[in-house]
């Protein structure tokens, strides 16, 4: 009896839940799911047949010769090196700029220090890649110009394959901070009061507050951020495309640039081989890493 | 073991908004104080004052004698239990209990045994490797109380630490602080809006209404001597009876009932003009028991099984006798009632003063 009565108000429910989700589903499917397939289709394919109607299929051809391509190779190591440099450095000033937005040292000019951090995200890529791009100019760049009149040495920026990882990293942190400030600062906002307060009386310092109280308390954001910004650095493209070029001498050459490049070669089974396997670096690393922390919220 | 003295104790927000009112406290070693009232009567800002988790505005906090104003949480040699127990969910119950401990670099072997004998003492020993997420609010509370006692702190600040549970729980964990009061001697100060809590566990209540202490006392002197209309309402279950009166010729005037009183109150009632008249439920009784006899209608009984409250018109007011089980009366009934004289109270009208 109790489930007829309950089987009218129900349909409708799941009816309007479907109604919703269907449209996301199909373009999910549609615009996310079957490029994927398509591109992973196209890695088994030759590069000269890759886009005709019947493909001439090659089996793991491609694959075999990327892994052979030193270019490759290296791009894949300087991909994955970049990628923990700069996730890394993004979690950890991202974590410092939200604790010290959300300390009581920053009193009045708090609205505007999250303003500063969060307007270059809305600040078109590209346009903030240009800019950087000549900030670091050797020779009209306004960095070297300060330091010079400073009497400081000079930086090599975008020119030097000593320099140029550091100011690409110096881009995208400037880019791409502010959101994953906002991650933490919505977790700090959550964090229970009462915890700390008890930390106190239980004698805990400042530094033994943030590690042993608030630290935990912050695994979530911890989470989206170390896997959205994982996701984010390994596909880096634009700021290399904007900036660098690659270059110099391929210091800058991450694998979705190289990929990109061989595609624009029309190599399409080289360039789908290199993006699959980038596509499953991305997986595996970001389920490993979801695994781990999930652990360690439950235990 | 410490003594706690208020001394003028106030707290405002921006030097506009006024919480606590320059109270003045004195709690001696090993003392239970429960600090009770309505919501937001300053009585959790004063305690977390104590703690050095708010500061103080004005007047001094002295532990021990020393004055503790400036002095950081975590030198206070206090602990706190809070309402919402404050464990650390990411630690199991064990390093809870210990992480006071740790912080102050106490050895393991010591630490280990002070947390066993805690969790024996309040039944959690055989869950201590769990974290607080698998534990009910009763069993955390427990954890909560437990990382207290372990501290063996100087004083123990309890903040509502049974709001958040069943009544059959809080009447059990009641006892249970009760007990635990007895055997760690402990100076305890706690904090409750409800007042059977305060009036069971108190060596001394203080009553605060507005940010101002009303009344600090023993529970008997608070329930028998309310030193204002404010407590005598506050506390018991039904409260005392308060009803408006005029004061004639020795004589309490509720309507056209009078009330003979006793000649000291009639003394003291010239100190005000206008007056409220007061009675315990259990200090109206019926037929040939002794007291001031006034003839009453019954309104309406409740019948509770161990006694009956009776609601009887006596005059223009409405007055509620605690009564036998046996009360059989039907509403409208026309009965006598008697009042014990030394139970009566008058309170001036204006100030909700006692006379």
């Amino acid at each position: 009896m109790a489930a007829a009565a309950l089987q009218p108000a129900r349909a409708p429910a799941v009816g309007v839940f479907w109604l919703f989700v269907l449209p996301f589903a199909a373009l999910t499917a549609v615009f996310g799911v079957w490029p994927i397939v398509l591109s992973i289709q196209t890695s088994f394919t030759a590069s000269a047949s890759a886009l005709k109607p019947s493909p001439t299929w090659v089996g793991f051809a491609n694959y075999l010769a990327i892994f052979a391509d030193p270019v490759f190779v290296a791009s894949l190591w300087r991909t994955l090196l970049y990628t923990l440099l700069a996730v890394t450095s993004t979690i950890v000033l991202a974590l410092l700029y939200a604790l010290l937005l959300n300390s009581a040292l920053v009193g009045r000019g708090r609205t505007f220090f999250k303003l500063a951090v969060f307007l270059p995200v809305v600040t078109p890529d590209i346009a903030g890649y240009v800019v950087w791009r000549w900030l670091f100019d050797q020779s009209f760049g306004a960095l070297n110009i300060a330091l010079a009149a400073l009497h400081l040495p000079t930086f090599g920026g975008l020119a030097s394959t000593s320099t140029v990882l550091q100011a690409v990293l110096v881009a995208e942190l400037w880019h791409h901070l502010g959101f994953y400030v906002v991650i933490f600062l919505a977790n700090l906002a959550l964090c229970d009061k009462g915890q700390t307060e008890a930390a106190d009386i239980d004698g805990a310092t400042a530094l033994q507050k943030f590690w042993h109280v608030v630290l935990p308390q912050l695994r979530p954001a911890l989470l989206v951020n170390s896997v959205y910004a994982l996701i984010q650095y390994l596909k880096t493209f634009t700021v290399v495309a904007v900036m660098t070029k690659g270059g110099p001498n391929d210091a800058t050459n991450f694998l979705s640039y190289y990929a990109y490049q061989l595609f624009d070669q029309g190599r399409y089974g080289e360039a789908t081989a290199m993006a699959s396997v980038l596509f499953a670096i991305v997986i595996v690393l970001a389920v490993g890493l979801m695994r781990v922390q999930a652990r360690g919220t439950g235990s | 073991m410490a003594s706690v003295e208020l001394r003028q104790v106030t707290k405002s927000y921006d030097g506009k908004t006024t919480v606590i009112h320059g109270i003045d406290l004195q709690i001696s070693h090993g003392e239970m104080a429960v600090f009770v009232g309505p919501s937001g009567c300053g009585k959790s800002t004063l305690l977390r004052m104590i703690a050095g988790l708010e500061d103080i505005s004005g007047g001094d906090v002295l532990i021990d004698g020393k004055r503790v104003n400036d002095v950081h949480p975590r030198n206070r040699d206090i602990a706190m239990v809070f309402q919402d127990y404050a464990l650390y969910p990411h630690k199991s119950l064990y390093d809870n209990m210990a992480f006071g401990l740790r912080l102050r670099k106490t050895p393991e072997a010591d630490i280990r045994s002070r947390v066993m004998d805690a969790a024996r003492l309040l039944r959690i020993d055989h869950m201590l490797e769990r974290k607080p997420s698998s534990l009910s609010g009763g069993q955390r509370q427990r954890v909560a109380i437990g990382r207290a006692i372990v501290r063996q702190p100087k004083v123990f600040l309890f903040d509502e630490p049974l709001s958040n549970l069943d009544a059959q729980l809080r009447a059990e964990m009641r006892t249970e602080i009760k007990k635990l009061h007895q055997r760690l001697g402990a100076t305890i100060i706690y904090v409750t809006h409800d007042q059977v809590e305060a009036m069971t566990l108190a060596d001394r209540i203080a009553v605060l209404s507005a940010g101002r202490k009303v009344q600090y006392a023993t529970p008997q002197q608070i329930y028998n001597t309310p030193a204002a209309v404010f407590v005598a309402a506050f506390t018991g279950s039904p409260p005392m009876n308060l009803v408006p009166c005029r004061i004639e010729g020795g004589q309490a005037l509720l309507g056209d009932a009078a009330v003979s009183l006793p000649l000291a109150l009639v003394q003291r009632a010239a100190a005000a003009t206008t007056h409220t008249f007061g009675i315990r439920p259990e200090a109206i009784g019926l037929g040939d028991q002794p007291g001031i006899a006034l003839p009453a209608r019954v309104v309406i009984t409740e019948p509770l099984g161990a006694e009956t409250l009776v609601t009887f018109q006596v005059g223009d007011a409405e007055l509620v006798a605690r009564c036998s089980a046996q009360f059989q009366h039907p509403p409208g009934s026309a009965l006598t009632v008697r009042l014990a004289p030394e139970a009566m109270h008058l309170f001036d009208r204006a100030s909700g003063q006692a006379l």
